[in-house]
C-alpha cells in the first residue's frame, strides 16, 4: 500500500478530511491522530467541558453557599473533563508521530484510545470523590453512591446506565475518530486518483493542441519538394509521376482531414494508421529511390485494434528525416507491430527502426519525439511506455507500448 | 573560348536528370561535368573538376549544400535549388548567390542563368561565408529548449526525455546522466549543459553536480555538517557546495 507521504501536522486536502462543521473543521482539516489534530481536538471538546465543569461547581457553589468549595469544585470537574477529553487523542498522536508500521500503529492507536477512555474514567471517579467528600462533610449522600443490587430490575437499570456511560465516554475520548483513522487511506487514494485525472485531462488538452498546430504544418519542404520530383517525372517517367501522385493524394486524404477535427478524441485503428505510413513510404521510396528499402510487418488480428492517430506517422517521418535522409547510401526502415506478454498483462508493442545517420551524443530539441510522448501520457497516463535507443551504430529504434485493447466491432 | 564547366547535386534523381535536360536547352554550351547524389560526392566533384558553376540541393545526405558552397568559396558560381520557403533564403537577394526554388520553374532557371552568365564574363565570384551564415541561422530550427539528452550506455545509445532526469554530474571525461531507473554519460561539459537548461528547472549545486529541482525530495545535513541532497527514487546524495548554499537557505 503506498502510504501517503504527507507531513501530518499540515492541513488535509479539504477531499482527504474527514468532516463538515465548520466548528469541528477547526481540527478536522488535520490529519487524524496528528499532534495539531490532537490539540485543536482538545481545545474544542476541553472547552466545552470546562464550561461543564464550571457550572457543575457553580451549582455546587450555590447549594452549599461556598465559594471556595465552587472554585474547587470546578477546577478537579474542568481538569477530569479535560483529560477525559484530550488524554486519547493525546496519547495516539505521540504515538502516530512515531512513524511505525502500519499494522502496529493501527494497533498502538486503538490501545491508546482505550488507555484514554481508561485515564478519563479514573480521572472523574477522582472529581466525582472530590464533590463527594464536601457533600459528605455537608452531611449529604452522593446520589451517585452505588446501592447494593437489590433486585432484577435494578441491575438491568444499572447495566444500561454503565454503557450509556461507556458510550459517552468513548464519544468524549476520541473513539469516533478511529473509523476515519481507518479509512484515511481510502480517502487518500480517492484524493490522489482525482488529482491525477485533473492533471492527465489538463495534459490531454494541452497536447491536443499542440498536436493540432504540428498536424497544420504539412511540411513545405516535403510538400515541394514531392511536386518537383512529379514534374520531373511528367517527362521521362509518366507512369511513376502517376503513382507519386496518387501516393501523395492518399497521404493527404489521410492527414489532412485530421486538421479540421475539432477533438483530439478522435480513434482510429493500427491498420489505419499503418496505411497511412505505407503511403507516406511509398512517397518517399519514389522520391529516393533505391536508397530507400522499406518493410512493414502487421500482424493480421492485430489490424482493427484502437490506436491513437498521427503517434505512428510521426515516428516514420522521424525516421525518414533524421535517420534516411542524412545519410548517403541505402537505408532500410522497418515498421512492426506485434502483441508482447508484459507481466502478465496484455500489451501492443509498436515499433519503427533504421539504420540511418544514427544518433548524435548530446542534447537535443526534438520537439516532435516530445509531442509524441506527451500524447502517450496524456492518453494513456503511466501504461504508456516509449523510448528510443541505439543498439548498434546507426539501428535507431523507436518502440512505444501501450495496453492492448480488444478490436473494435 | 572554352566551355563553362558545371556540377549538379541533388539527391533526387529524377529531378536532377530534369534539371540537367532543362540546362541542356537554355545554356546548350554549359559543360555539366558531374552528377552528385549527396553532400559527400559534390565536395570531391568540386575538387576534382573545379567546375565554375556549381547547383547545389540544400538538404543533402552527408554533407548540405550550405556547406558545400561554404567549401567552394570564391571559386564558383553557385545557384542553390531547394524546396525550402523563401524567407530563409530571402538573405541571398541581396548578394552574389542565385536560388530557385523547387519545383524549379523555366522562367526563373532562365534568369537565373542569364545573370550567372554575366558574373562569369565579369569579374570573379565573391566569397559568400557571411550570406551562408545567414540563411544557414534561418534554416536552424527554432529554439525549443532542451528536450532530450542522448546519452550512451556501454555499446548503445538510448535518449532520455529531459524531465526524466534526477541529476548531471561531472566527472573524469564524462557526464553522468541518472534517471530513476537507468544511467548513461555524454561528452557535453556541465558548463555547456547549465548554459542550455532551462535555470528554473535546473540547478547547479556543486562543481561536480547539476539536479532537476523537481527531483530533489530533501535538504538535509550530512553527518561533515555539510548540506546535501537527497533524491527521487535513487538513494545517492549529492553534495551542495558551500558556494550554491544560498539556494537551499531558509529551507
Amino acid at each position: 500500500m503506498a502510504e501517503p507521504s504527507y507531513p501530518l501536522d499540515r492541513p488535509l486536502p479539504p477531499d482527504v478530511a474527514a468532516g463538515e462543521s465548520a466548528f469541528i473543521q477547526y481540527y478536522q482539516k488535520y490529519t487524524v491522530f496528528s499532534w495539531p489534530w490532537a490539540w485543536r481536538r482538545t481545545v474544542v471538546f476541553g472547552s466545552l467541558g470546562v464550561m461543564a465543569g464550571v457550572s457543575f461547581g457553580a451549582s455546587h457553589g450555590l447549594f452549599v453557599r461556598d465559594l471556595g468549595e465552587a472554585i474547587v469544585v470546578s477546577l478537579a470537574c474542568s481538569a477530569a473533563n479535560i483529560v477525559l477529553v484530550g488524554a486519547g487523542p493525546m496519547l495516539a498522536a505521540f504515538f502516530r508521530h512515531r512513524s511505525w508500521p502500519r499494522r502496529m500503529e493501527r494497533v498502538v492507536i486503538v490501545g491508546a484510545v482505550i488507555c484514554g477512555i481508561v485515564l478519563g474514567v479514573i480521572s472523574s471517579d477522582w472529581a466525582t470523590q472530590v464533590h463527594d467528600q464536601f457533600m459528605g462533610a455537608h452531611g449529604h449522600h452522593s446520589s451517585s453512591k452505588m446501592q447494593p443490587t437489590a433486585d432484577v430490575h435494578m441491575f438491568v437499570r444499572r447495566m444500561l446506565d454503565a454503557s450509556r456511560d461507556l458510550l459517552m465516554l468513548f464519544i468524549a475520548s476520541g473513539g469516533l475518530a478511529l473509523p476515519a483513522y481507518f479509512s484515511e487511506g481510502k480517502r487518500w487514494a480517492e484524493h490522489r486518483r482525482r488529482v491525477e485525472l485533473e492533471k492527465i485531462s489538463a495534459q490531454k488538452s494541452e497536447s491536443d493542441l499542440k498536436l493540432t498546430v504540428l498536424q497544420a504544418q504539412v511540411e513545405p519542404h516535403f510538400l515541394f519538394n514531392t511536386l518537383a520530383s512529379v514534374r520531373s517525372l511528367v517527362t521521362s517517367d509518366p507512369q511513376r509521376a502517376a503513382q507519386t501522385i496518387d501516393a501523395l493524394a492518399q497521404h493527404l486524404r489521410a492527414t489532412l482531414p485530421k486538421l479540421r477535427a475539432e477533438t483530439g478524441t478522435s480513434q482510429s485503428t493500427l491498420g489505419e494508421q499503418f496505411a497511412i505510413c505505407a503511403s507516406y513510404l511509398e512517397l518517399m521510396k519514389i522520391r529516393l529511390g533505391e536508397r530507400l528499402r522499406v518493410e512493414l510487418e502487421l500482424p493480421p488480428e492485430l489490424r482493427e485494434v484502437p490506436f491513437p492517430p498521427l503517434l505512428l506517422i510521426s515516428l516514420v517521418e522521424n525516421a525518414i528525416k533524421h535517420g534516411a535522409e542524412p545519410k548517403p547510401g541505402v537505408v532500410d526502415v522497418t515498421l512492426a507491430a506485434r502483441a508482447i506478454d508484459e507481466g502478465g498483462q496484455r500489451r501492443l508493442e509498436v515499433s519503427v527502426e533504421d539504420d540511418g545517420a544514427g544518433l548524435t551524443m548530446g542534447m537535443g530539441e526534438g520537439t516532435g519525439l516530445a509531442n509524441i510522448r506527451a500524447q502517450l501520457l496524456a492518453r494513456f497516463g503511466s501504461s504508456a511506455s516509449f523510448d528510443l535507443s541505439q543498439r548498434a551504430p546507426g539501428r535507431v529504434l523507436a518502440r512505444l507500448t501501450i495496453p492492448l485493447e480488444a478490436p473494435r466491432p | 573560348m572554352t566551355r563553362p564547366t558545371a556540377v549538379i547535386a541533388e539527391d533526387e534523381l529524377p529531378q536532377r536528370r530534369e534539371l540537367r535536360a532543362m540546362l541542356a536547352e537554355l545554356w546548350p554550351e554549359l559543360n555539366v561535368v558531374a552528377e552528385c547524389g549527396d553532400g559527400l560526392a559534390a565536395l570531391d566533384a568540386l575538387e576534382q573538376h573545379r567546375p565554375q558553376v556549381l547547383f547545389l540541393d540544400i538538404r543533402m545526405p552527408g554533407v548540405s549544400g550550405l556547406e558545400v558552397a561554404r567549401a567552394a568559396g570564391a571559386q564558383c558560381q553557385v545557384i542553390f535549388v531547394t524546396a525550402y520557403e523563401e524567407y530563409a533564403l530571402r538573405a541571398f537577394d541581396e548578394g552574389a548567390v542565385d536560388y530557385l526554388q523547387k519545383p524549379v520553374a523555366r522562367e526563373r532557371l532562365s534568369r537565373a542563368l542569364e545573370r550567372t552568365r554575366a558574373r562569369l564574363n565579369n569579374g570573379t565570384p565573391v566569397d559568400m561565408a557571411a550570406l551562408l551564415d545567414m540563411v544557414q541561422a534561418k534554416l536552424a530550427p527554432r529554439k525549443t529548449g532542451i528536450k532530450w539528452i542522448t546519452a550512451s550506455i556501454g555499446n548503445s545509445m538510448k535518449m532520455f526525455a529531459i524531465d526524466e532526469v534526477l541529476f548531471f554530474q561531472a566527472q573524469e571525461k564524462y557526464t553522468r546522466v541518472v534517471t530513476a531507473d537507468s544511467e548513461g554519460h555524454i561528452r557535453t561539459p556541465l558548463k555547456e549543459l547549465i548554459a542550455a537548461l532551462d535555470s528554473e528547472s535546473f540547478w547547479q549545486v556543486h562543481r561536480s553536480a547539476i539536479v532537476r529541482v523537481g527531483a530533489i525530495r530533501a535538504v538535509e545535513k550530512g553527518e561533515d555538517g555539510k548540506l546535501r541532497l537527497s533524491l527521487k527514487g535513487h538513494a545517492e546524495f549529492l553534495p551542495v557546495s558551500s558556494a550554491f548554499q544560498y539556494r537551499f537557505r531558509g529551507m
